[in-house]
C-alpha cells in the first residue's frame, strides 16, 4: 500500500495511529507489529511470509551470535548470511541471465535485508544485545514507516525509542502532518510532473539533441531527487506520529562541493552502513596484511571502488547499476588521491558544479538499460548530435526552469526553518499544499526506490 | 602506559601520514574528522598503527567520529587498552 494513496492516508494510517496510541503500553510492540503486518500483507502474502521468516532466520542467528562459544558464533554468522542469500537470488532472478526464473522483488527486500544484517552483525561485534523477543525484531522489520524504502534503522536506535516514553502529543502532531504534507507534495506536485516531462525524451533517446539530453538528465536528476527525499519525509513524518524519529537521509546532495561530499549527503543512512559493515571492515583488513602502510593509497582506492560496486548491485544487478556503482567508486577513489596530492581547493562555486556535472554523468548511467543509451545520451549532452528543440516545444522546458529555481534542498538549517510553527500561515499553507496534493494525487506512480 | 609518549607518537602519526602536513600544528581537542582533516578510511589506518604499535586492538564499533573525533578521544581509547 504505497503512502502517495487515498486508502493509505485516509484508512489504514489513522486506523493504525488510533490503535497504537489506544493501547496499552505493554501492548504496543505487538500492535506495531501487526500494524505493520497489515501493511506489509498489501503486497502480498508469500511477501509477507517471507519477511516474517527472514525475521525468524535472524532472530535464531541473533541467540547464536551472542554466545560466547565461539563456534556458535560462526554458526550464527552462517546462518545470518541466508539472509544475503535471499536477497542476492532475488536480484539475480531479475536479470537476464535468468530471465526464464524471473519474478518480482519483495517489496523492500533490500531495505530489511539489511536491517536485520545490521542487527545481526551489531549483536557478533558486541556493539548491541541481541533483541529480547522475537515481537521486539519482527515489530522492528516490519515497522511501516520505513520497511517499503528506509531509511535504514540500527535496531538499538528504533528499540531505545519503542522502549522510551510514549505519550502522543501536539508536538509530534505537527512534526508528522509536516513531514507528511510536505514529503506527499514532493512527490506528487514535483516529482511526478517532472517524470512525464522526461520519460518522452528517454524513450526516443536516439533523436535527442544538446537541450533535450540536458533537460532528460536535470529533470532525472531532480525527479529521483525528490521523489526519494519525498518518500524519506513522508516516512519521517509518520514515524513521527508513532513517537519514532528517523536518521536524516539527505543533506542537500547536489550542493556538495566533491563527490565524497555528495555521498555523504545522499541516502545517507545506506552510506552509513556500507561504510560501517563493509568499507572500514575490508579497509581494516586489507591494510593488516599489508606490509607498510604506505600502500595505504593503493588499498583506499580498492575499497572504495569494491564498495560502491557493492552499492551498484545492491540496487539491482543489471549492467546499469554495476557500470554507475564502478563510475562512482572510480570518481571517489581520483577525488581521495587527489585530496592529498593536490592541496589547492577550487572556489566553491566551480567545485559544486564539477560535483553536479559528475553526478548528472553518473544518473545517466543509471537511467539507460543500455550501455549505447547511455552513450547515445553523453555524446547529445556533449553537442555532437546537434541542438535538438523537441523539449522547448512539449513546454517541458518551463517545468523543468520552475523546478530548478526551487531551493528544496533538506539542508539540516532548512529542516530546521521548516519546523512545526504554530502559526496561522504556516497551518493554512500546509493545508492548501496537502489538498493541491491529493487532487494531484489521481495520477499516482509508484515510488522509485521501491523497485530496490 | 605512559599517556605523554603515546599522545605525541599518535600526534606524529596522524599529521604526518594521515593529514600528511608534518609541520601542521593539531591541537588536542581539534575535532579532526568532522573538521574534514581526516576521513573514515583514516581510521582504519589509525586502527592498524595501533594495533601494531602498542598491541591495541579497537574492535570496529569503537571507530566512529563519536569516539575518535580528537587526539584526546584517541589516546584515552588505546589507554584503555
Amino acid at each position: 500500500m504505497p503512502f502517495n494513496s487515498y486508502p493509505f492516508l485516509f484508512l489504514f494510517l489513522p486506523a493504525a495511529l488510533l490503535l497504537y496510541w489506544a493501547a496499552a503500553d505493554e501492548l504496543r510492540p505487538s500492535v506495531l507489529l501487526v500494524v505493520g503486518a497489515c501493511f506489509y500483507a498489501f503486497a502480498g502474502l508469500h511477501q509477507l511470509a517471507l519477511l516474517l521468516t527472514m525475521t525468524f532466520v535472524t532472530f535464531g542467528a541473533v541467540r547464536l551470535l551472542s554466545s560466547p562459544a565461539p563456534s556458535r558464533s560462526r554458526f550464527g554468522l552462517a546462518v545470518l548470511a541466508l539472509n544475503l542469500a535471499v536477497l542476492l537470488a532475488f536480484k539475480l532472478a531479475g536479470t537476464p541471465w535468468f530471465s526464464a526464473a524471473s519474478v518480482a522483488l519483495p517489496l523492500g527486500l533490500s531495505f530489511y535485508t539489511f536491517n536485520l544484517v545490521s542487527h545481526g552483525l551489531d549483536v557478533y561485534r558486541r556493539r548491541t544485545p541481541a533483541a529480547p523477543s522475537f515481537v521486539s525484531l519482527a515489530s522492528y522489520a516490519t515497522f511501516f514507516p520505513t520497511v517499503a524504502a528506509g531509511p535504514l534503522l540500527r535496531f538499538d536506535d528504533f528499540e531505545r525509542q519503542r522502549r522510551g516514553p510514549r505519550r502522543f502529543d501536539a508536538g509530534l502532531l505537527e512534526l508528522g502532518l509536516l513531514g507528511l504534507i510536505v514529503g506527499l507534495a514532493k512527490k506528487v506536485l514535483v516529482a511526478d510532473p517532472l517524470g512525464v516531462a522526461v520519460e518522452p525524451l528517454f524513450a526516443d533517446y536516439e533523436r535527442l539533441g544538446l537541450w533535450d539530453a540536458w533537460l532528460a538528465v536535470l529533470g532525472y536528476a531532480y525527479q529521483l531527487y525528490f521523489d526519494f527525499s519525498g518518500y524519506t519525509d513522508m516516512a519521517t513524518g509518520i514515524a513521527a506520529l508513532l513517537g519514532f524519529r528517523l536518521p536524516q537521509n539527505f543533506n542537500a546532495p547536489y550542493t556538495a562541493v566533491h563527490i565524497t561530499d555528495f555521498w555523504q549527503r545522499w541516502h545517507m543512512t545506506m552510506s552509513q552502513w556500507f561504510r560501517d559493515y563493509l568499507f572500514l571492515p575490508l579497509s581494516r583488513a586489507l591494510l593488516r596484511r599489508s606490509t607498510s602502510l604506505d600502500r595505504a593509497d593503493g588499498i583506499r582506492g580498492l575499497c572504495l571502488v569494491l564498495t560502491m560496486v557493492a552499492i551498484g548491485l545492491w540496487h539491482g544487478t543489471t549492467w546499469s547499476f554495476l557500470a554507475w556503482g564502478l563510475y562512482h567508486g572510480v570518481l571517489l577513489a581520483g577525488h581521495a588521491h587527489l585530496r592529498v596530492t593536490w592541496r589547492r581547493p577550487l572556489p566553491a562555486g566551480a567545485s559544486r558544479a564539477i560535483t553536479f556535472l559528475a553526478v548528472l554523468a553518473g544518473w545517466v548511467l543509471l537511467r539507460s538499460p543500455s550501455p549505447e543509451m547511455a552513450l547515445r545520451i553523453w555524446e547529445a549532452m556533449l553537442g555532437l548530435h546537434g541542438w535538438g528543440e523537441r523539449a522547448l516545444r512539449t513546454g517541458a522546458t518551463l517545468g523543468l526552469a520552475v523546478c530548478l529555481l526551487l531551493v528544496v534542498t533538506n539542508t539540516q538549517a532548512e529542516s530546521s526553518l521548516l519546523r512545526p510553527r504554530r502559526s496561522r500561515g504556516q497551518a493554512w499553507s500546509l493545508a492548501a499544499l496537502f489538498v493541491l496534493s491529493l487532487l494531484a494525487l489521481g495520477g499516482r506512480s509508484p515510488f522509485l526506490y521501491f523497485q530496490f | 602506559m605512559d599517556p605523554g609518549p603515546v599522545r605525541e607518537k599518535l600526534r606524529s602519526f596522524i599529521v604526518a601520514t594521515l593529514v600528511r602536513d608534518a609541520s601542521y600544528p593539531l591541537r588536542d581537542d581539534e575535532p579532526i574528522i568532522t573538521s574534514g582533516l581526516i576521513d573514515s578510511f583514516a581510521l582504519a589506518e589509525l586502527a592498524v598503527f595501533v594495533e601494531r604499535e602498542w598491541h591495541v586492538y579497537v574492535p570496529d564499533p569503537d571507530l566512529t567520529v563519536e569516539r575518535m573525533n580528537t587526539l584526546d578521544q584517541i589516546v584515552a581509547r588505546v589507554l584503555q587498552g
